[in-house]
């Protein structure tokens, strides 16, 4: 119970997806412009990312290890994910169109979201087991989710601010997000075991 | 629905083409990767004892003790013959300042320390990763269980902490600690019982 | 011949794939913690986009419309495979370093944005030169990004030590926050020589005219 508390805190705060690990830092920079499109990635990416991880994790050991084909893991995890996008965006339609609503426009753009395939990866790499991998790959989602959400807040106001020519736009969000990472820098250290 | 059929088939060749293309590669690579794999290990052995020559055995095998109860990897050289030269062992904290750090260790037939070489770590750079560097490395050289304290300064040990990175000295510590215990535990004379080991191979 | 040099200076600084297209941030951000991982990064991506864009600007009429993305992932996911197991078999110690980001070249924007925009719509030889120019273009934006970070942030330089033992460094620069915030600083480099090149070129037009009108005055 304490390793999974461990695992949710590490991959929420302490090694955060995007401000520590570097994944997903275009639709990080690209879709953060207003809150609200903000929290509707944030949640499509938390959707998609438990339900890739777990699949991707089933077939790992049920089909790519058995079979000694661990080196397909790149193609066969990207065509899960592609085709698992698609799935999601077919089912949500017809049985949950409010949510789709929401968050339909946001799905074809995680299919080259890198966090959904780095994730996958990683997971395998770091050999959790079936409720590890669904606390790791869900606390990971929120984790972008926060990042994102709070990204979004700060550029909302930068709009306002008078800033220098050359750094309008893309650079100073980058340089924000430089300062974020640094506050979340503050987390290393705050799990012990 | 007949120009259906025909997209499925083509994306199913170029699906082919590829398999067919990795599973070549790989047959290829397939045998550097299995001693890549196992350099990282042999070099880590070769750098934490000194002086072992090409004719040496290294045999692996799982230990415990009666504290551990997870298993670490040890390693036994042995002289052509099959006398022991030295031990060496894969030892772990979970202590570090960025989480797990795994260390080798080797030691000589007195169980003094003879080197260590960390392999796998997160630390900070520039402050925790301090401990890779001779400076704080050689302080543990030919120190054993008996004349050393595996305790950093601040806690009334022998250690000599890196500046500012108290915490990875203090798992580097303990790290070193559950080593020695479990290989002394195990293969020191007179309490050397073969029936501690849990699995011996040769490799 | 001055067209090859067009179309690689366009992936080099016109198009620069990372500092104007804002594509593939996250491996540039991820490895560029040293110039020696840097270059490997970028040595494997180039190959990867290069080959790619060749392959399917050579099937781009084979391949059905509807059927165009899955081909397209299927190609690159196969050279970047080739790239991972190539690597960890040879060069494995950089194959370490890179991580999970050699499989993750697949979704690399610059790679299927590049498919997608270009080779599945040009011929053979232009694709493998947009390839191979945006290809130099991340090269050089994550060496130069590798540079500052290890030179500020370790003081070495492909791991030489440049400035003798009693420098400390500024470990900021190459901890996760430094990488954010010399790209901020790279990009707004490049948009402030952009800006003052695009005013240096008004105030010759202006000036041009101005000439000319003195000079119909003086007719």
């Amino acid at each position: 119970m304490l390793k999974l508390l461990i695992i949710a805190i590490d991959s929420m705060l302490i090694s955060n997806i995007v401000l520590m690990r570097f994944l997903g830092i275009c639709p990080y920079i690209g879709v953060s412009k207003k809150q609200e499109t903000a929290a509707g990635m944030g949640f499509a990416v938390i959707f998609v990312m438990v339900m890739a991880t777990l699949i991707s994790y089933l077939l790992q050991i049920y089909v790519l290890n058995p079979l000694k084909l661990e080196y397909l893991q790149t193609i066969v995890f990207i065509f899960v994910i592609a085709a698992l996008v698609q799935i999601v965006e077919i089912t949500m339609k017809k049985i949950a169109p409010t949510l789709f609503d929401a968050l339909g426009i946001y799905l074809p753009l995680i299919t080259t979201n890198c966090t959904i395939l780095g994730v996958a990866i990683l997971n395998i790499q770091k050999n959790y087991n079936l409720i590890e991998t669904i606390v790791f790959s869900l606390s990971t989602g929120i984790g972008y989710f926060i990042a994102i959400y709070l990204f979004a807040g700060i550029r909302e106001k930068l709009d306002w601010a008078d800033v220098p020519e050359p750094f309008k736009g893309p650079a100073i969000g980058i340089i924000t997000a430089g300062l974020m990472s640094l506050a979340f820098f503050g987390f290393t250290g705050l799990v012990k075991m | 629905m007949k120009e259906n059929i025909v997209q499925v088939i083509k994306l199913f060749l170029v699906a082919v083409v590829s398999a067919f293309l990795l599973s070549y590669v790989h047959s290829i690579t397939k045998e550097p990767i299995e001693k890549a794999k196992n350099a990282e290990i042999t070099e880590a052995i070769k750098s934490v004892i000194p002086n072992i020559s090409d004719q040496m055995i290294i045999k692996d095998t799982f230990l415990v003790s009666d504290v551990e109860s997870i298993p670490l990897k040890a390693y036994i050289i042995q002289n052509n013959d099959s006398t022991v030269y030295a031990y060496s062992v894969l030892s772990y904290t979970k202590k570090g300042y960025g989480g797990t750090i795994t260390m080798m260790i080797g030691v000589d037939k007195e169980f003094k320390i003879t080197g260590i070489y960390p392999l796998e770590f997160s630390e900070t750079p520039g402050l925790g990763t301090k401990m890779t560097k001779n400076k704080f490395k050689d302080q543990f050289l030919s120190k054993s269980l008996s004349n050393f304290k595996f305790k950093v300064d601040k806690d009334g040990g022998d250690i000599q902490a890196i500046t500012s990175a108290t915490i990875t000295s203090r798992a580097v510590g303990e790290c070193i600690e559950r080593g020695l215990k479990v290989l002394e535990y195990n293969f020191k004379i007179g309490e050397t019982d073969s029936s501690k080991t849990v699995e011996v191979k040769d490799e | 011949m001055n067209n090859v040099f067009k179309k690689l200076f366009n992936g080099i600084w016109t198009n620069n794939p990372v500092l104007v297209l804002l594509l593939g941030f996250c491996p540039t951000l991820a490895v560029s913690t040293t110039v020696n991982n840097a270059v490997g990064m970028a040595f494997a991506a180039t190959f990867v986009l290069v080959s790619s864009n060749i392959v399917i600007s050579s099937i781009r009429k084979f391949v059905p419309n509807k059927m165009r993305i899955p081909v397209f992932i299927i190609v690159i996911a196969t050279f970047v495979t080739i790239v991972d197991l190539v690597l960890y078999g040879y060069l494995p110690k950089l194959h370490k370093s890179l991580g999970v980001f050699i499989p993750l070249i697949v979704v690399n924007c610059i790679v299927l944005g590049r498919a997608e925009a270009f080779a599945s719509k040009n011929n053979v030889f232009d694709s493998f030169l947009d390839g191979l120019g945006m290809g130099l273009g991340f090269l050089l934006t994550i060496v130069v990004l590798a540079t500052i970070r290890e030179v500020i942030g370790n003081g070495t330089f492909f791991g030489k030590n440049l400035f003798g033992l009693s420098y400390s460094p500024a470990i900021v620069a190459i901890l996760p926050p430094g990488a954010f915030l010399t790209i901020g600083l790279l990009l707004g480099g490049m948009n402030f020589i952009n800006i003052k090149n695009k005013e240096r070129e008004k105030m010759r037009k202006k000036l041009e005219k101005e000439s000319l009108k003195t000079q119909k005055e003086v007719k």
